[in-house]
């Protein structure tokens, strides 16, 4: 077959994968359009007669060359591989190429070839492997959490604790020991109370006492409460004082974790890369935060272990550390995210359970996690199981999202908890229902993974429910490879989530009687102002119905909204005009305008005139008739705070109250009399109006 | 709300933890009360856990203020916090009370 020739041209053009033909010196005397075009040049001229080799890399010459001497003496095709060509303008590309041979009467004349384009394959590979390395890296880093935390539990000797996990953290991280130092009692210095060395033959730390003086590092990460990492300790100056134990030891690069418990550094773990000029990665100091946080949690429930323990029982003690290990847990602070609230309430049993929530913004993300959860089971079991839950979730979370493949990550975070659960802890047949959703801000829709939780509703602007948000799947924990889907729901300006645990519905009264899932649908039923003020009510209404009957269950509570585009922030609640309602009312305003940031002064003064006012409407509003209600709605914009009390009592005329006479003496003064001019000091403005629909409206006013 | 008392000599220190308001005062005044009757009529009222406080709290006040000197004594307040020492000051109860940094000096000014 004639390898030239008009017709078999065209045909190549027609070819999408480049084709060429040379002879036995390399010289290209055929190429098609697409080789050009792979190639980056304009014409087949500036191809057909130059050398094969002008288009290949630098690396590849070599293998070229060998390949086609192989070709033309063995006169067999050689096997597609990958070749680095050289495009015009010097930059290389990767493709596959096949070549055979171009045989006239049994005579090799030449070889033909067709590239084909591999860098999609390439690429898919590459990330393939990343995700592989990352799965690596991310079972690892779950398996060193998991040991931790089993280490930490099993024992309450805290120096064996400790010692184990020494010996765990250089097996984790590529270090050549790892210190754990406890500041002293006077503060000067961290006593090495824990040391393991990978290297037997290195002098142990242990029962050291290293002075803080010496030390600017570590008393960088007391004081800021964050990792340092020293890159050369012999040299750097914050480690000045610690010159000739480091010299000695061989130590450069180090990484000092702070241990903090309950918000306080109580010590650090020092850990000297085996490597000298090793580089700590950013995984490697979250980990070891990580890890660090458990750490600290046993050495702080162990101390809490040691002073309680000739005072309680071991029962209660256990409550204690469960409670303690279960605090610890709940994010300190909600994200904030423009053109929407959040909230949280969480209110302890009696008894340790295993409840919690959590919301976080996905790194480099608007994406924001909200989370309730609920263990199946009491006690301090479960309040662990909700540490191993509630790590495993953020762990899981820590990848990249993006609202594209949210809904493939939310399922594979979910999914992932749910087997290292039946996997690792299949035994201790533990399991939690779970709802996380994933809310989007921008598109104003989350998604969510249900996992046999108690379903949130999703209420209207006008307190009408829109939906339930069903179950998608089981309980999480059961069995291996469950089945979960991922559902989504839209948020209208307005529109309300409100999120719960069992806790809630199944609150009894004295009487034995539930809260009841009916109950908080029906206090849910009203036009809801603001997150703020739909949890002060719903946990004040749960408060009055367990009344002093002893709690038994957590109560968590979660609520997500959706403002109303340019929406002041603005505080409601109703309640019935009588002296038990009193304390509500105050604790609300106090709530509300503290939420609003305003000073501590400011606060006592809403505080005040609210009981002020309130009590006077709820003593002499209704003279003796069936007590009516008190709305109170707070508001704060920019140039002032304003407190709007409402209430449907009898007329009231403020100029008939008698100013009280300030220089009396104490004979002459009467007692009462001093509530509205106390209003009237402590306000800038004050105004009061019948409405025309028949209530009495105090507005009080305070400039900012 | 949480009130105590212990006696130094003739005189008793009242500790009041917490808000000294209109659902508080009727059992501060009880108590006020049951130690008037009982005799006790240096009286002195340590603020120093006391964070809040309303016209409720100040009416406590004067009553007690009344009860004890009408029978010789009186009651006399001792380590008032700024936030409520503004409310006493606004209501001109300054001018009636007679105010101590704490209850050891409190005490002190009865001998």
């Amino acid at each position: 077959m004639p390898s030239s020739g008009d017709e078999i041209v065209a045909i190549l053009d027609t070819l999408q994968d480049p084709y060429f033909e040379a002879v036995p010196s390399g010289t290209i005397t055929l190429v098609n359009r697409a080789f050009c075009e792979a190639l980056a040049y304009p014409s087949k001229e500036d191809v057909v007669g130059r050398n094969f080799r002008h288009f290949t890399a630098r690396e590849d010459v070599r293998t070229i060359f060998e390949h086609f001497k192989t070709l033309y003496r063995t006169g067999q095709p050689i096997p597609p591989f990958e070749f680095h060509y050289l495009r015009r303008g010097g930059e290389i590309q990767v493709a596959e190429i096949v070549v055979s041979p171009i045989l006239e009467n049994g005579e090799v004349t030449g070889a033909r070839g067709i590239l084909r384009d591999i860098s999609e394959r390439i690429r898919a590979e590459r990330i393939l492997k990343q995700a592989k390395e990352a799965a690596e890296h991310h079972a690892v880093e779950l398996a060193a959490i998991n040991r931790v935390a089993a280490t930490v539990s099993r024992s309450l000797n805290l120096d064996e604790v400790l010692q184990s996990v020494c010996v765990e953290l250089t097996r984790v991280f590529p270090i050549r020991n790892a210190g754990i130092g406890l500041l002293n009692a006077a503060r000067t210095g961290l006593q090495v109370v824990a040391f393991h060395s990978a290297d037997p033959g290195e002098t142990s730390a242990l029962g050291m006492t290293l002075p803080l003086e010496g030390s600017a590092a570590s008393q960088e990460v007391l004081a800021e409460k964050r990792t340092v990492v020293v890159q050369d300790a012999q040299l750097d100056a914050r480690m000045r004082g610690m010159a000739e134990i480091t010299r000695e030891r061989g130590t450069k690069a180090i990484m000092i974790v702070p241990l903090l418990a309950r918000g306080e550094a109580i010590g650090t773990i020092g850990m000297p890369a085996r490597d000298p000029d090793y580089v700590f990665r950013e995984k490697e100091i979250e980990l070891a935060e990580t890890l660090a946080s458990q750490i600290a949690a046993a050495v702080d429930n162990a101390r809490l272990h040691g002073l309680t323990e000739s005072a309680l029982d071991v029962a209660e003690r256990d409550l204690e550390i469960g409670r303690q290990i279960q605090a610890g847990f709940f994010p300190e602070a909600l994200p904030e995210i423009p053109g929407w609230e959040l909230g949280a309430r969480f209110d302890a049993a009696r008894q340790v359970a295993g409840d919690f929530y959590d919301a976080f913004r996905f790194k480099d993300s608007n994406l924001t996690a909200l989370i309730v959860a609920d263990v199946c089971d009491k006690g301090v079991g479960a309040a662990l199981f909700m540490v191993l839950l509630r790590s495993l979730l953020r762990a899981f979370s820590a990848g990249r999202v993006d609202p594209e493949n949210v809904r493939t990550l939310l399922l594979e975070i979910v999914l992932n908890t749910n087997n290292f659960i039946a996997e690792y802890h299949g035994r201790s047949n533990m399991f939690a229902t779970l709802f996380f959703g994933v809310l989007d801000p921008d598109q104003a829709i989350l998604h969510y993974v249900n996992g046999g939780h108690e379903p949130p509703v999703v209420t209207d602007a006008t307190g009408a429910i829109r939906r339930r948000l069903m179950p998608t799947g089981p309980a999480v924990g059961l069995f291996p490879d469950l089945d979960f889907g991922v559902e989504a729901v839209e948020f209208e300006p307005g529109d309300l989530l409100v999120g719960f645990t069992d806790g809630v519905t199944d609150a009894k009264n004295p009487a034995g009687e539930m809260f009841s899932e009916e109950r908080l649908l029906d206090r849910l039923a009203a036009p809801s102002t603001s997150v703020f003020s739909v949890l002060f009510d719903l946990a004040a209404e749960l408060k009055r119905h367990i009344g002093d009957r002893s709690q038994f269950d957590d109560i968590t509570l979660v609520a997500l909204r959706r403002k109303p585009e340019g929406e002041p922030e603005r505080h409601s609640i109703r309640r019935p005009a009588a002296m038990e309602a009193l304390a509500d009312l105050m604790g609300f305003a106090e709530g509300a305008a503290r939420r609003a940031g305003l000073d501590d002064e400011d606060v006592f003064a809403f505080k005040l005139v609210t009981e002020e006012v309130c009590a006077n409407i709820i003593q002499h509003g209704f003279a003796g008739a069936a007590p009516g209600l008190i709305v109170l709605a707070f508001e704060v914009d920019q140039a002032a705070a304003r407190l709007t009390i409402r209430d449907d009592g009898m007329h009231f005329a403020p100029e008939q109250a008698a100013r009280p006479d300030l220089e009396a003496g104490w004979e002459a003064r009467p007692i009462g009399g001093l509530g509205l001019f106390l209003v009237e000091e402590l306000m800038d403005r004050l105004a009061y109006t019948r409405t025309e629909d028949d209530f009495n409206q105090f507005e009080l006013i305070k400039d900012r | 709300m949480q009130i105590n008392h212990k006696n130094t000599g003739d005189v008793t220190v009242l500790e009041i933890v917490g808000s000294v308001d209109a659902l508080t005062a009727p059992q501060i005044t009880t108590y006020i009360q049951g130690l008037v009757e009982a005799g006790s009529l240096k009286l002195i009222a340590d603020f120093g856990g006391v964070d809040y406080t309303s016209s409720a709290g100040l009416r406590v006040l004067l009553g007690a203020v009344k009860e004890t000197r009408a029978g010789g004594g009186d009651f006399r307040l001792a380590a008032v916090r700024p936030e409520v020492l503004k409310v006493l000051t606004l209501s001109g109860f300054t001018n009636i009370l007679k105010l101590y940094d704490d209850a050891e000096t409190a005490v002190e000014s009865f001998s």
